[in-house]
């Protein structure tokens, strides 16, 4: 069990994070990560493994600051414009973990219009499990594993931050 | 009532002009499907993707559903996946062990693994069941990458092959035993382009500078040769293998050993990496070790399907006129450290996919071309560099990196094919 403001406190920070990428507001939302993050997006389903199996992104911190250096060039054409998008979260289970940690188990889903190209608007749906940190009184985010429910299947550009 | 006229191919591809509508008419996406897909070869599968008898993975020739199959006796076949009673697909998971049989779970018949009808429930009651075995597609394999074809009278699969069984040569031969595996999975890419698009794309060395723009102000990699130097300084090159098999030669600009996995003189090599350069001195000798160690595998396009992304396999299935999924997956080395083989997992994360640094890109500026198709027909140019190329005694074309001898050499093929 979490007290009701470490609930709140974990709520906010799901919630500016998902507004940040969706309004790719990408220093912002660079700033709430620790300095060992993780991101992944694995494709297998069942347990996977990023040490022996295909993901579809599987970031270590030097490589997620590649990626927003990209996004941040202006032509990065796959997000140029930046998608228009909007993700809800919920489902949020907290549970305490040792040394500050907490891990936090969300669902979401996030609608995107393809605005570069096909105008489509695609529906991306799964769950997130965020490690987040205290650092300096800070809740900061020291990983992120999302898991599409069709991460299994032909998905299109995926080049914004899910 | 109107007859259309047969479509004339030798008008719409015409000495590297080629007329838009090859990408968005359906009639010709209909021809395609049974002039390259069904009556020619194409890559179907990996044979390390099917280790056991009655591992098998669901592929599609075409739009025909079958089924890579390995049989009792280690053989792999190509057989058909839908049950020859009523067409219910058979397996429908991606990939799996059928244990023993194939069972159709809508009247019950089952197959074996050579696709031979073994048994039908309340048999008396059923009309001839003599020919009702599963088709078998007729197959050809070359170091383990298994090709299909419906035609069961093809061109001899060798000569189909051509100078592409040396580019899968130079792919194997970067593992020290001579063997590679397809086990990490695959991921499926998905496009709003016609097929051939994407082939284009990927033998194209005239884009790097505009489509990867992003990636090469954000980091420095070994694509920085193509992306930064002047035109004359481009040492890199573009070679038509014949048989519309073309390359990439990235090697030609690589100044550092192991270039291809991320090692340059700013970026000294790891124990792991250091390793694998020893193992294949001792498997190959040190003239043989130098060169793979300097060039690593090839990027190449054998034809129509199999991609070659230098640590990397990518294939195409087509379905649909305007809709491609690209599949690729690691290459992964056998006779390497588990650290060797986890840095090209993560160098296919970075290259391909959607959302690596690389393909999202051409995703979406070969989108663009696809929905500009959608106006009057156009004539696409790809006469960059003809006449400039040079030519050796086998028939073999290379040229400088940005001319467009890949894409002539696939659509020559192209043509030939569609007009035989």
């Amino acid at each position: 069990m979490v007290s009701d403001e470490e609930y709140r406190n974990v709520c906010d920070l799901l919630y500016r994070e998902a507004r940040f990428a969706d309004n790719a507001q990408y220093d912002e939302w660079e700033r709430l990560l620790t300095d060992d993050m993780k991101y992944w997006v694995p494709i297998n389903r069942k347990d996977p493994d990023p040490e022996t199996q295909l993901s579809l992104l599987y970031d270590n911190r030097s490589r997620v600051s590649t990626r927003i250096r990209m996004l941040k060039t202006g032509v990065r054409h796959a997000q140029v414009p930046p998608s228009p998008m909007t993700r809800l979260i919920s489902n949020i289970e907290i549970e305490p973990l040792k040394d500050n940690e907490f891990k936090v188990c969300s669902a979401f889903m996030l609608g995107e219009l393809q605005i570069q190209s096909t105008k489509d608007l695609h529906w991306w749906i799964g769950r997130t499990e965020h490690i987040l940190r205290r650092v300096d009184g800070n809740l900061k985010i020291a990983r992120k594993r999302v898991d599409l429910i069709n991460s299994q299947e032909a998905v299109p550009s995926l080049a914004f931050l899910i | 009532m109107r007859i259309q006229n047969a479509i004339d191919y030798s008008t719409i591809v015409n000495n590297g002009i080629v007329n838009s509508r090859v990408y968005k008419d359906e009639r010709i996406f209909e021809d395609e499907i049974k002039k390259i897909f069904h009556d020619g070869w194409s890559f179907v599968a990996h044979e390390s993707e099917v280790p056991q008898p009655g591992d098998y993975v669901r592929r599609s020739i075409g739009r025909e559903p079958y089924l890579i199959i390995r049989n009792r006796d280690g053989e792999v076949n190509v057989i058909s996946n839908k049950c020859t009673h009523r067409g219910t697909l058979l397996c429908q998971e991606e990939k799996g062990n059928v244990r023993g049989a194939i069972t159709c779970w809508y009247h019950g018949w089952v197959f074996g693994l050579d696709g031979d009808l073994k048994s039908v429930p309340y048999g008396t009651g059923s009309a001839s069941l003599e020919h009702k075995c599963l088709p078998k597609a007729t197959v050809g394999n070359y170091k383990g990458f298994i090709f299909a074809t419906l035609n069961p009278n093809p061109v001899d699969f060798m000569d189909y092959l051509g100078e592409g069984a040396s580019l899968i040569d130079r792919a194997v031969e970067c593992s020290p035993v001579g063997s590679i595996r397809l086990d990490a999975g695959w991921a499926k890419f998905l496009y709003k382009t016609n097929w051939k698009l994407q082939c284009e794309n990927n033998i194209d060395g005239y884009h790097v500078n505009y489509v990867h723009a992003s990636l090469a102000r954000s980091i420095e990699s070994r694509y920085n040769e193509a992306v930064l130097a002047g035109e004359d300084e481009l040492k890199t090159t573009a070679v038509d293998w014949g048989n519309g098999h073309s390359e990439l030669f990235l090697a030609a600009g690589f100044s550092s050993d192991l270039e291809w996995i991320g090692y340059s003189d700013k970026k000294p090599m790891k124990p792991f990496a250091k390793e694998y350069c020893e193992q294949l001195r001792e498997a190959y000798g040190d003239n043989r070790a130098s060169r793979i160690i300097h060039d690593g595998p090839p990027h190449a396009l054998i034809f129509p399907n199999l991609f070659l992304a230098e640590t990397n396999v990518v294939y195409y299935e087509i379905d649909q006129v305007g809709e491609t999924v690209q599949r690729h997956t690691p290459m992964l080395l056998d006779g390497v450290s588990d650290e060797m083989n986890t840095r090209i997992i993560r160098l296919c994360e970075a290259a391909l996919g959607p959302s690596s640094f690389f393909l999202p890109d051409d995703g979406v500026i070969t989108e663009r071309q696809d929905a500009a198709f959608s106006g009057l027909p156009m004539e696409i140019d790809l006469r960059r560099g003809m006449g400039r190329e040079n030519k050796n005694g086998m028939g073999v074309m290379e040229s400088h990196v940005t001319d467009e001898v890949t894409n002539r050499a696939f659509w020559n093929r192209y043509k030939e094919v569609m007009t035989a």
